[in-house]
């Protein structure tokens, strides 16, 4: 009993240097608080930019680009999708499909579908490392060498319009060593996420996307946004006013995800009276 | 003789006047005809304005249910090319209204186009319009920059560690204490002891 | 305090709680589930070398298994921090024995999480960039900080209050020098000291209080994952409190499965009893139905509106190709434990626990039900994407189970898996009360209460449970 009470008395005098203690501890998180204000100003910076081109303000040159497909003309040939396939080395993998869409009351159409490139994208909103980014057109790229292959933006994308190298990418020996840029994903990485993007290694260019190269029925147009023109390849028109004299619609508007990609209704009508290039 | 009235008015070419000028189209297939272009010629707002155009035959009727096409030259893709602008179907007495809405400023040269129906031939006339104000160019949106309140999500995390400091630092005062406590007894304390 | 007090300490750390080495029975376990986990694992160098190609996923189906055991893993480790920190900040006594159990579930489910994430990454050794080159307005941002954050925080929850006991047992004599030495370097210098408890006492209240917001962000940020895309079915707006309620659901019931099979394996019937089975099974009940009413709002009202998708993806569900893992979960994980919960007669020892198991296999299948359904919907005008699981995920899955019973195994030896200082101060009060009453009883005085430092303030009359861990 009596030796507690020692221990209790020295115990009390132990109580001593706990104010300091306070001190020196309130000291440490003032330099705590105050290294995580110097942080979140750090992170101000646009990491995003270490990655690929920091996305800068358009001039009045730079093309905004868009895509009108004219489902009057489409007779579901899939030479856009094979076309699309060979120029890209993706073998099986196709970023421009081709779906046979049936109506309720009887009769189908063709409806070629490649990358909306929204101006909302959800993959690219959702891509945990920026490695899905929008270019200064407007258009939505991957940097593979960033892509950790989560596949959220796969899970994301309500249009289906990406695909994944699940195993090894069949890089045809010219692809190896070609000099990969998220414009032209050449060779391939396993385990990353890939899609369709407007073919902005053609257009920087001067050259239509392989797709509206390939299509006899001259039915995909390139346009500008911003000049407000489109070509097929064929003709060139004033982009607005292909879209509003066409009636011209926008797949799942409503999800708000500003598709790029405009279609003219139809159901083939017309892949006959057009004369193939 | 239908000839040397082509050629005579082929000659008179105007360029950069303020008023309408008209052309003849040399057509062997069909029956001749004459198309007018008329419109502001200074358009300062960039909005669109209405172009109105006159089909005739040469004998002056009208021409009716004609596609009257009105192009520009635009440079898109690295090439110039010959813009679509608008289309319209003349009415019973061959007017047509062609809607034009410039995208750049300076001097343009818009063209009305008619390629031709059944028995008659193509004409075409042009225009040269002086915009002084471009259309505002397609707002571009970007998604893409982190804004601010993301960067909250990093400051409330950094609190969060901050607090877990906070915790270890009382477990690091139960070392202090213990350590003196043993310094100052000199053996190693019981469990239980009060 | 009584040297009585000190004996029984001593005793209870002694006989029944001191970490054993495994049994011949212990060691065969441990060796089948490492067999079990290195098959797994070479499953997973298997799928690192060939790639995800391996698997059943698909461009039409991206996420499957590992994503289901994923979430149902970070769902389970809700139980540590319900049964920890809010029982302990509502001073509900009766919490005194389970309060590590729980805390060990936490931080093993989030580990095995956190790994499953990795196993189902296309490129996992670039899980770097999400530090490098984070963007923070991806929804699984948000979930790697939340998980990270929440996994941390646990392990701290749980070595705090294992301090005390990590003294005690630096000075069993039956335990190796080694490992004695390894206790007394973590149990930094314990020596029961008043300032000691103060610090013991703030710096478990601190994480107590900070660890719930801390749960509740991680498991509403696993729910956006889903809910922040447009898919069918995915895009609801009660998503991230769904989750959370699922995750305690499923958390509550793996605390009383673990503690109905430890129970049994290490005699513990003293210190776990049928009354903890009882206020267990009310919780689960009380969460079960809150799920259900979710559960039932979520299908209700995508079944009144109908629009396209969600059509298809009903029928599927109830009738079509998920209908076995729906309706197992429908019915065997949710109507039949809620059935058995609220009857007194299945309200028992026996039958809480099958109840409890019942739901971990329902909300597995509900996980499922959750992740693949609404990803094998079109959103094109094509069919249903087909998704068969291949030997490489049910590996990895078995895998995940198996490792996390064997970490169980492993933290189970190593430190006390009831928390000896917590149950004794439950009995210290009890003792003082005791005490008071009856020196009032026999001087008819009202006495001060016995202050003995309680973790935060405390009302010494209020529940602490008189049952609990009673000799």
């Amino acid at each position: 009993m009596d030796g507690n009470k020692e221990l209790q008395g020295a115990q009390r005098d132990m109580a001593g240097p706990a104010v300091g203690s306070r001190r020196a501890f309130l000291g440490k998180t003032a330099a705590i608080a105050g290294s995580v204000v110097l942080a979140s100003q750090i992170t101000k910076i646009p990491w995003e930019s270490a990655a690929h081109a920091a996305a800068s303000d358009p001039s009045d040159e730079v093309p905004q680009w868009a895509m009108v497909i004219d489902l009057a003309r489409c007779d579901g040939c899939d030479d856009c999708s094979k076309a699309c396939q060979k120029t890209h080395f993706t073998g099986d993998q196709k970023w421009l499909e081709v779906f046979k869409v049936h109506d309720e009351g009887g009769g189908h159409y063709f409806l070629p579908r490649p990358c909306m490139q929204c101006e909302n994208a959800p993959c690219e909103n959702v891509c945990p490392v920026g490695a899905t980014f929008t270019n200064e057109s407007g258009a939505v790229l991957i940097d593979h060498r960033i892509c950790i292959g989560c596949r959220i933006c796969i899970a994301a994308c309500p249009y289906g319009a990406r695909s994944f190298n699940w195993g090894v990418p069949e890089n045809p020996p010219g692809a190896r060593f070609a000099k990969y840029s998220p414009e032209f994903p050449v060779p391939h990485r396993k385990g990353t996420a890939e899609k369709c993007m407007f073919c902005v290694h053609n257009t920087k260019m001067g050259k239509l996307p392989a797709c509206a190269t390939a299509c006899a029925m001259s039915a995909i147009w390139l346009g500008d946004l911003v000049q407000d023109v489109a070509t097929n390849g064929l003709e060139t028109v004033k982009l607005s006013w292909l879209l509003s004299s066409r009636h011209a619609f926008r797949l799942k508007e409503e999800l708000g995800t500003r598709p790029r990609v405009w279609y003219l209704p139809g159901h083939g009508e017309e892949a006959k009276t057009v004369t193939p290039v | 003789m239908k000839r040397l009235i082509t050629a005579v008015v082929m000659g008179l070419v105007l360029v950069g006047a303020s008023s309408a000028s008209l052309a003849h189209a040399q057509d062997n297939s069909g029956e001749l005809t004459r198309l007018s272009l008329t419109a502001r010629t200074t358009i300062v707002s960039g909005r669109p304005i209405v172009m109105k155009t006159l089909l005739l035959d040469l004998e002056g009727r009208p021409v009716g249910g004609a596609v009257i096409r009105l192009v520009a030259t635009t440079k898109f893709l690295g090439t110039e090319r010959d813009v679509i602008m608008d289309e319209a179907v003349t009415d019973a007495s061959g007017i047509g209204k062609l809607n034009f809405s410039p995208t750049r400023s300076g001097t343009a040269i818009v063209t009305a186009r008619f390629s031709g129906l059944a028995t008659y031939g193509a004409s075409e006339a042009s225009l040269t319009v002086d915009v002084q104000r471009p259309v505002v160019a397609h707002h571009r949106t970007h998604n893409g920059d982190q804004s601010s309140w993301a960067n909250l999500i990093l400051i409330l995390v950094a609190g969060i560690y901050c607090i877990y400091a906070m915790a270890l630092w009382q477990a690091r005062k139960i070392f202090r204490s213990g350590l003196r406590n043993e310094n100052l007894i000199g053996s190693t304390p019981l469990e239980g002891t009060r | 305090m009584s040297s009585a007090t000190v004996a029984r300490l001593q005793e209870h750390i002694e006989v029944p709680l001191r970490p054993r080495a495994w049994g011949f029975k212990g060691r065969l376990l441990a060796s089948g589930l490492g067999l079990v986990v290195a098959w797994g694992v070479f499953a997973w160098f298997h799928q690192l070398d060939s790639g995800l190609v391996v698997t059943g996923l698909g461009n039409r189906v991206p996420w499957g298994l590992y994503i289901t055991d994923f979430v149902f893993f970070i769902g389970i480790s809700y139980a540590g921090t319900l049964v920890s920190a809010i029982l302990r900040l509502s001073h509900a006594g009766w919490r005194r024995p389970i309060t590590r159990l729980a805390e060990m579930i936490t931080v093993v489910g989030l580990s095995i999480g956190s790994v499953l994430i990795v196993v189902d990454m296309g490129r996992p050794e670039r899980l770097l960039n999400v530090v490098r080159f984070p963007h923070l307005h991806s929804p699984l941002t948000w979930d790697m900080l939340a998980i990270s954050t929440y996994l941390i925080g646990s392990i701290i929850y749980l070595y705090l209050p294992l301090i005390p006991d990590l003294a005690v047992l630096s000075k069993s004599p039956t335990l190796g020098p080694l490992r004695r030495r390894v206790y007394r370097v973590l149990s930094l210098r314990w020596a029961r000291l008043p300032e000691q408890r103060a610090s013991l006492n703030k710096s478990i209240a601190i994480l107590a209080v900070l660890l719930i917001p801390v749960a509740i962000a991680a498991h509403t940020v696993v729910g956006w994952i889903f809910g922040m895309t447009l898919r069918e079915g995915w895009d609801s707006t009660i998503y991230g409190p769904y989750f959370v309620v699922g995750a305690i659901f499923s958390g509550i019931a793996g605390l009383i499965v673990v503690m109905a099979i430890l129970r049994r394996v290490y005699h513990l019937e003293e210190f776990i009893t049928e009354k903890h089975f009882r206020y267990l099974g009310w919780l689960l009940l009380v969460f079960g139905l809150l799920y259900a009413y979710f559960t039932g709002s979520e299908y209700l009202t995508m079944g009144y509106k109908l629009n396209m998708g969600s059509q298809s993806l009903l029928h599927e569900l109830t009738l079509g190709q998920y209908a076995v893992p729906f309706w197992t979960f429908g019915l065997a994980g949710l109507v039949v434990p809620l059935l058995l919960l609220s009857f007194r007669r299945t309200r028992t020892i026996k039958w809480i626990p099958i109840a409890g198991a019942l739901v971990l296999v329902g909300m597995w299948c509900k996980r499922l039900v959750i992740v693949v359904p609404s990803l094998a919907l079109p959103t094109m005008p094509y069919e249903w994407g087909v998704y068969q699981p291949t030997w490489v995920e049910w590996s990895i899955t078995a895998a995940a189970f198996a490792a996390f019973t064997l970490m169980f195994m492993v933290l189970v030896r190593c430190f006390p898996m009831i928390s000896v200082w917590e149950v004794d101060e439950g009995l210290e009060r009890e003792e003082g009360l005791e005490r008071e009453e009856g020196l009032e009883r026999e001087e008819g005085l009202e006495l001060e209460p016995v202050v003995e430092e309680p973790l935060g303030s405390r009302r010494a009359l209020a529940a602490s449970g008189a049952e609990g861990g009673k000799r």
